[in-house]
C-alpha cells in the first residue's frame, strides 16, 4: 500500500519536475520559434495583401494596355491601308515615269539613227560632191578663175581671211 | 619631237647657231630646209653616218653634206653627235637651226600651196600681204596641192590662212557632220 503511495509520489514529483523542467528549457525557446514563426506568417500575410493588391492594380493596368493595344492595332491597320494606298499610288507614278523614260529612250534611240543616217548620207553627198568638184575644177579654167579671186581678195588691208 | 629631245636638240642647234649662224643666208635656209625635210622622213640615213668606220666617217660625212648642199661647218656637228651617239637627233637640230635663223632675221617662212599653180604675180600680193599680217619678213615655197581642188593654203609653224574648195567642204563637213 504504502508502495502504492510513494509511487504515486514520486509519479507526481516526477511530473512537477518534467514540467519544470519544460517551462525551464523547452517553453521559451519553442515560444519564440513559434512567435517568429507567427510574425513571418503575418509578413507573409501582409506580403500576400500587398501583391493582391498590386495583382489588381497590374489586372487593371494589363485592361488599360489591352485597350491602347487594340487602338494601336486598329491605327495601325489604318496605318497599313494608307501606306498600302501610297504605296500603290507610288507604284502607278513610277510605272508612269518608267513609260515615260522608255519613250524617251525610243526617241532618242530613233534620233540617233536617223543622225546616224543623216551623217553617212552626209558625208556620202560630201564625197560626191567632192568628186563632181574635183571633175569641175580639173576641165575648165574654174580652178584658175577661183584662184584669181582668192587672191584678188588678199589685198593689203582685206582682213576678211584672217 | 618630246620635250625633252626637243630641249636637248634646241642647245645643240643654238650652239651651233651662235657659232655659225652669222654666215647664214636665205640660200643656206632653204639648203637646210631641205635636209632636214628629207633626213626627218629618211632617219636610216643618219644611221649608215653612225655605223661608219672611223677611218671613212669623214669621207662619208663630206659626201653627205655635199649632197645635201650644206656648209662643210655641219662635219663637226656630224662628228660630235657621231662621237656622242645621238646622231639621229641631226634633223630636229636642223629644225632648231633654222628656227633661230628666222628668230634673228625677223622672218617667217609659209608654205604656200594652191591649185592651180600660183604664178609670181599672183605671190606678189600674197607675200605683201602675210608680210603685213605678220610684221615679219616673208620666206616662202609654192607649191601645186591637187587636193585643194581649187583655192589656196598658207601655213606657217603658227598660222593659217586658207580659202579653198577643200578646206570650204571640211567646213561644211564639221558644221553638218561632226556638230
Amino acid at each position: 500500500m504504502m508502495s502504492i503511495i510513494f509511487g504515486w509520489i514520486n509519479f507526481a514529483i516526477l511530473l512537477v519536475l518534467g514540467r519544470y523542467a519544460y517551462k525551464r528549457f523547452l517553453q521559451s525557446p519553442i515560444k519564440k520559434i513559434i512567435d517568429k514563426e507567427e510574425g513571418d506568417v503575418l509578413a507573409l500575410r501582409a506580403d500576400a495583401s500587398s501583391l493582391e493588391g498590386h495583382v489588381v492594380e497590374v489586372v487593371m493596368e494589363l485592361k488599360v494596355q489591352e485597350a491602347k493595344a487594340a487602338e494601336l492595332i486598329e491605327k495601325a491597320k489604318l496605318w497599313q491601308k494608307s501606306f498600302e494606298e501610297s504605296q500603290k499610288e507610288n507604284l502607278d507614278v513610277v510605272e508612269k515615269n518608267q513609260k515615260t523614260i522608255d519613250q524617251s529612250n525610243e526617241i532618242r534611240l530613233n534620233n540617233l539613227a536617223v543622225k546616224i543616217t543623216r551623217d553617212k548620207l552626209l558625208s556620202l553627198a560630201l564625197v560626191n560632191v567632192k568628186g563632181q568638184l574635183e571633175k569641175k575644177f580639173s576641165k575648165d579654167s574654174s580652178a584658175s578663175d577661183f584662184l584669181d579671186q582668192v587672191c584678188s581678195n588678199f589685198k593689203l588691208g582685206n582682213k576678211t581671211h584672217e | 619631237m618630246n620635250r625633252k629631245i626637243f630641249n636637248l636638240a634646241n642647245k645643240y642647234g643654238r650652239a651651233f647657231f651662235n657659232l655659225y649662224g652669222a654666215g647664214f643666208t636665205d640660200q643656206s635656209f632653204w639648203d637646210i630646209k631641205d635636209a632636214a625635210g628629207f633626213l626627218n622622213k629618211n632617219r636610216m640615213v643618219l644611221s649608215y653616218l653612225e655605223c661608219a668606220k672611223s677611218g671613212s666617217e669623214q669621207k662619208l660625212i663630206t659626201v653627205f653634206l655635199q649632197h645635201f648642199k650644206l656648209h662643210k661647218d655641219f662635219s663637226r656637228l656630224l662628228v660630235l653627235l657621231r662621237k656622242q651617239k645621238r646622231i639621229l637627233l641631226f634633223p630636229d637640230i636642223l629644225h632648231c637651226i633654222l628656227s633661230f635663223y628666222l628668230e634673228q632675221g625677223g622672218k617667217m617662212y609659209f608654205d604656200l600651196q594652191s591649185y592651180p599653180k600660183l604664178s609670181s604675180v599672183q605671190e606678189k600680193p600674197l607675200v605683201d600681204f602675210l608680210s603685213n599680217a605678220t610684221g615679219h619678213k616673208i620666206l616662202y615655197r609654192s607649191v601645186e596641192k591637187h587636193r585643194l581642188i581649187a583655192g589656196l593654203r598658207m601655213q606657217s609653224d603658227q598660222l593659217l590662212w586658207e580659202n579653198s574648195v577643200r578646206g570650204r567642204l571640211r567646213m561644211i563637213h564639221r558644221k553638218l557632220v561632226r556638230k
